[in-house]
């Protein structure tokens, strides 16, 4: 396949599928065909099997009929053989029986022509003896050779006794001639076949005469095993298709049982005829598919020559470009004209690719003329691809380290002109040789610039105090020389340097006595060194003298005036002494006098401040505000307590105090305030309990004259509940009277009501038997109205026979006139039983009716029974509860006397507290507190509005007392009567 | 049966079945008829008249039944247990066919004279009246006497044979 051109390849794939598609599609077109051509036969031959069966099965009526109205004749019910045979001869000749005989009840047939048969163990015999017309199964007969079939048919005497059997010979062939008719296609035929499969109808008479059955043959024959499978399922009388394989062709077969025999007609048909149109189909589409390839094959053959031509001329374009290129002919470009359209494309493409190449390659060669010309060109702005674009970007390159290095070598030339020594070339814009060239410049720059640097800054050193150090680099020539100059000056600065550092560190170290060294130094330095020295002694003397007596102040040892003179500035210090001298003295006096002072108790002496000035007047100052500070809150303390002491509870301390001092006053006011709260207290429990001592009186007034009230209620009430009790006791008796009476009358009620329900029974027996008798009377009538027919009947065969029926038209008539009495006397009978039904279901409604008044007499009786119960059970509680009351009354008598004797209690109690309450008033009414004494006045009037109550209170209570023992004496008398179970225990229990 | 219809004497007077029909009493000659019946179950025949109510089995001979009210134009009622069925044979080319009339009470066999016999009034005679075969008084009472071989036209009657044969055949 590879080494093939495109146009044999395009050949070969159209021509495959072409091909393909038209044999798919055949093939399909095929399938689907036979499938529907086999679905229609199957239906056309069961439609086919079913026509066959109705057929049969309507010649099997008529042929029945037939026998029927043969052995119903007369004639032959007469019995008579003579008559019978003749009739016989003539029916054989009228019907399809080709031969008919009369067989008699134990199996002898005689057939007119004299021929005689014992038929006795046939079926067909058997069955026509029951009653059943019916037809044999095929016989072959042993004479002729032929399948016949025999119809049967009971056969009647005259009073219609199955005297024996007609039965009639059929011809085998009304089966062969219901299937020899029906057809389907060209080579489709019927058969039919008994239950045990046997062929009954076929068109080979050899498988009917034989009675072949395939069933049987396909236990000892494997091929007939799918045959024997169908005509399994048709003697079971299924309905259906089927196929088989035989005899080397695919069978399908429709079948359908024959109603009302065992018998099973089939139709049959060859799967290749059937399929026959489908084949000469399969043909056209096979002799189509090869036509329509190679017609596509041709069209093929053609496209491919054209096209491998324009290809050819393609590649030569091609190969001519390839040599021009190769001989450096850049310009030259494919002829686009001459090619074909669809090559064009392809042309145009190869032409912009050596366009891509000669491009940059020409461009680089103009750059690189220009550079070696030392014209500098501008920077390459056009767009370049890929490996291109790396040209380009190195020819860019190439422009700027070119620039970049006149650059630096014009920047270092314009420093070093302006004295910018510290400016270099930037090597680090540049790579291995570049960046040499341009350290090399700088280090020629360095040669020059390091000693003129070092010479400027030590002479700035020196000029600003700071002596370098000596300098130990080496320098050569006229450098070194510089150098040791240099080194000397530093040397001489150094040595005075040192000479002052010590007697500044000697003075700051308190050492006076030492000098600077002067030998050590020549001319102008040593007259330097002579004059610091004398300026040193000038300043140590008076000092000594202002150390000696400081120190003597300091330790409190005031020592006399200075005589000593000193000159200018030093005789100022000494006065100075001398008066510091003079204050201290002063300030030892005051304060001698005020410590005096204090201890003998005098606090308002205090220092003379006037006689000193400033910090020494302000210290003598504060002296005295602290003793102010401490007097002060002492002084208002004692007038405080002073006041408290008066019973002034109000005093309080109310200056404003710091620190501890505040403690003290806090203190003090604490102590006020607490003894204020507690009198204040005392006040208002006072006041407290004289309220609560005029409620007590109050309460106790109100519960005596309750308590009076409360017996004398009691005493009503236990009269009541005496009168109560006798009234109660009666009424209970009554309802037990009541009770009695109403149980009476509810065992008559029952009584009523069972015989009501024996009644209702009674009614319904009646009404059933009623019924029952109304069914017999219909009997009756049915059996009138026969008679009736029969009569009539009669009067008509008596007509038929004129003269000779008269005697019997006259008993008909009698016995119609019977019929018509006995179907009138059941009428009226019928008439009244009617009636006495419903008045017995009258009877039964008012029966309910009654019954149900009954029950509800029976219900109300019950429901009075249990009022009257009710009313009984409750009488004896009331009874009961009614005693009960009376034991309370009992106890709260006793309680109401225990109530009135802690009243009188209660009472004096509130009294004496009273007392008690407004003595204490009066102590505190003494004390002066903070929420003045109004309120105390009213408190004291309160007192004496509670006071008068009590005595009313206690007014009462004699005769209260006295109520209380009278009533409790009439209690035990109301008592004692009903008590039969009280248990004496005096606690209220029954 | 067949011979006792032949040998009818000629008399003066003639044997009639009497029956009723919407209470009006009819009367058929004794010689057309076969048998009385109680109804018995009538099997249907689609696509008949309606006043053919079916077939009937009559001890394996099949029958066409009809309705004679319904034939006659009066009105359907329900069948009681007085319901009877007449068996009516006519002559057709010849041939007997057997008929059922449905009645609504069958009442006697009666004599009827000549002489007790009228035409039927001209007054009215249409294509109707061509059934019946006269009126007769008896005991004040006026009988409507049936012709019953036009009780049906001839056409009605082969069909009412046809019927007869084809319901023998499927029968079974």
């Amino acid at each position: 396949m590879k080494n093939l051109t495109i146009g044999r390849k395009v050949l070969f794939l159209v021509a495959g599928i072409v091909l393909s598609i038209c044999l798919i599609l055949g093939f399909i077109n095929f399938r689907e065909a036979s499938s529907a051509l086999i679905d229609s036969m199957e239906l056309t031959l069961v439609e086919l099997a079913k026509t066959a069966s109705t057929s049969i099965r309507l010649k099997l009526d008529i042929y029945f009929a037939q026998i029927e109205t043969i052995a119903n004749r007369n004639v032959l019910k007469s019995g008579d053989w003579e008559q019978q045979r003749i009739a016989l001869l003539e029916q054989v000749e009228k019907s399809d029986f080709k031969a008919m005989a009369v067989v008699d009840r134990n199996g002898n047939a005689s057939y007119p022509d004299g021929n005689t048969a014992q038929l006795g163990d046939r079926e067909y015999f058997q069955k026509a003896l029951k009653g059943e017309t019916n037809i044999s199964d095929a016989i072959t007969s042993r004479v002729s050779g032929e399948v016949v079939f025999i119809v049967a048919t009971p056969l009647r005497s005259v009073n219609n006794q199955i005297q024996g059997v007609l039965i009639g010979r059929l011809p085998g062939t009304f089966l062969t001639d219901v299937t020899d008719a029906l057809a389907y296609g060209e080579k489709g035929y019927a058969y039919a076949v008994d239950q045990r499969g046997a062929m009954i109808a076929h068109k080979n008479r050899d498988l009917i005469i034989n009675k072949v059955s395939y069933i049987e043959e396909a236990k000892k024959d494997k091929k007939y095993a799918e045959l024997a499978a169908l005509l399994t399922r048709m003697t079971n009388g299924e309905t259906g298709t089927s196929n088989y394989f035989y005899e080397g062709e695919v069978r399908y077969m429709g079948y359908a049982p024959v109603e009302g025999t065992t018998w099973s007609i089939a139709m049959g048909s060859y799967e290749s005829e059937a399929l026959a149109p489908v084949h000469s189909m399969l043909v056209i589409v096979i002799i189509s598919s090869l036509a329509l390839g190679v017609i596509f094959i041709l069209i093929a053959v053609f496209l491919s020559r054209s096209i491998g031509n324009q290809i050819k001329k393609v590649n030569t374009q091609i190969q001519d470009i390839a040599d021009a290129v190769l001989q450096g002919r850049l310009n030259e470009r494919a002829d686009v004209d001459a090619i074909a359209v669809d090559f064009k494309g392809s042309a145009e493409s190869i032409n912009h690719l050596i366009d891509a190449f000669v491009k940059p390659i020409t461009m680089t060669l103009e750059y690189l003329d220009s550079i070696s010309k030392g014209e500098m060109p501008s920077q390459i702005t056009e767009t370049y691809h890929g490996d291109f674009n790396k040209i380009k970007a190195s020819l860019n390159q190439l422009i700027e380290v070119i620039a970049g290095l006149l650059g630096e070598t014009n920047m270092l030339i314009q420093a070093a002109s302006d004295g910018n020594l510290k400016v270099r070339g930037n090597t680090a814009k540049f790579q291995n040789a570049w960046q040499d060239m341009i350290t090399g410049v700088n280090s020629l720059f360095d040669a020059f610039v390091r000693p003129i640097n070092l010479t400027a800054e030590y002479v700035k050193s020196i000029s600003t105090g700071e002596i370098p150090p000596i300098i130990t680099d080496t320098y050569k020539g006229d450098f070194n020389e510089i150098k040791n100059n240099f080194n000397q000056l530093i040397n001489i600065m150094n040595g005075l340097l040192g000479e002052t550092n010590m007697l500044i560190q000697s003075i700051k170290d308190g050492k006076l006595d030492v000098r600077g060294n002067d030998a050590k130094f020549d001319n102008a330095w040593k007259d330097l060194l002579k004059g610091i020295n004398d300026l040193v002694v000038a300043f140590v003397e008076p000092i000594n003298i202002t150390s000696e007596y400081i120190q003597r102040i300091s330790i409190g040892d005031i020592p006399s005036l200075i005589k000593s003179n000193f000159k200018g500035d030093f005789n100022v210090i000494i006065d100075n002494l001398n008066q510091l001298i003079n204050i201290m003295n002063g300030l030892l006096g005051e304060t001698t006098t005020l410590i005096d002072a204090a201890k003998n108790g005098k606090l308002k002496v205090r220092g003379k401040d006037k006689q000193f000035q400033n910090s020494w007047q302000q210290l003598l100052l504060g002296i005295n505000q602290l003793m102010d500070a401490i007097v002060d809150p002492i002084n208002e303390v004692m007038d405080v307590m002073g006041r408290l002491a008066r019973k002034d509870m109000t005093a309080r301390v109310r200056g404003n105090y710091k620190g501890d001092l505040n403690i003290f006053k806090q203190n003090v006011n604490n102590a006020g305030d607490n003894l204020e709260d507690a009198l204040s207290q005392v006040e208002r429990a006072v006041q407290q309990i004289t309220a609560a001592a005029g409620e007590i009186a109050n309460g106790s007034q109100s519960l005596a004259a309750g308590s009076s009230e409360q017996a004398s209620s009691l005493e009503e009430i236990a009269s009541s509940l005496e009168e109560m009790n006798s009234l109660t006791l009666n009424n209970a008796e009554n309802a037990k009277q009541g009770m009695e009476l109403s149980e009476q009358s509810l065992v008559h009620v029952r009584t009523g009501n069972s015989a009501m329900d024996r009644m209702n029974h009674a009614m319904d027996a009646i009404s059933k038997s009623a019924r029952e008798t109304s069914n017999i009377i219909k009997t009756i009538n049915d059996i009138a109205f026969q008679t009736n027919l029969l009569a009539l009947n009669a009067a008509v065969e008596a007509a038929h026979a004129g003269e000779a029926g008269k005697g019997f038209a006259v008993v008909a008539e009698e016995v119609k006139n019977l019929a018509l009495r006995s179907a009138e006397a059941a009428q009226n009978t019928d008439e009244l039983i009617e009636a006495s039904l419903k008045n017995s279901e009258d009877g039964a409604k008012i029966v309910e009716e009654v019954s149900a008044s009954f029950e509800n007499i029976q219900s109300s009786f019950s429901k009075v029974n249990n009022i009257v119960k009710e009313i009984s059970i409750s009488s004896e509680e009331q009874s009961e509860g009614i005693r009960q009351v009376n034991v309370a009354v009992g106890e709260l008598n006793k309680v109401t006397q225990g109530n009135a004797a802690n009243a009188e209690e209660s009472a004096s109690a509130a009294e004496e507290l009273n007392s008690q309450a407004s003595e204490l008033k009066t102590m505190v009414q003494e004390f002066e507190l903070s929420n003045s004494s109004g309120p105390m006045t009213r408190r004291n009037n309160d007192i004496r509005q509670v006071a008068p109550p009590q005595k009313k209170a206690s007014l009462p209570a004699t005769p209260r007392n006295n109520a209380g023992s009278k009533y409790g004496n009439k209690d035990m008398e109301i008592v004692l009567p009903m008590d039969d179970d009280y248990d004496g225990d005096g606690d209220g229990d029954f | 049966m067949e011979s006792y219809a032949t040998s009818r004497p000629i008399e003066r007077s003639t044997k009639y079945l009497t029956f009723f029909l919407k209470d009006q009493p009819y009367g058929v000659n004794v010689e057309n008829i076969l048998q009385i019946i109680a109804i018995p179950e009538i099997t249907p025949i689609p696509q008949t008249p309606p006043y053919i109510k079916g077939v009937i089995n009559r001890s394996g001979k099949i029958t066409p039944v009809m309705d004679l009210r319904l034939r006659l134009g009066l009105p359907e009622r329900d069948y009681d247990d007085r319901t009877s069925i007449i068996i009516v044979k006519v002559n057709v080319n010849g041939t007997q066919v057997f008929m059922g009339w449905i009645v609504d009470n069958v009442l006697e066999v009666i004599d009827i004279d000549a002489e007790h016999v009228d035409e039927l009034p001209s007054v009215g005679t249409s294509i109707d009246n061509r059934y019946i075969e006269g009126m007769a008084k008896i005991k004040g009472k006026v009988i409507t006497l049936l012709n019953p071989e036009r009780v049906l036209s001839k056409e009605e009657l082969i069909k009412m044979k046809n019927l007869q044969q084809e319901k023998s055949h499927t029968a079974k």
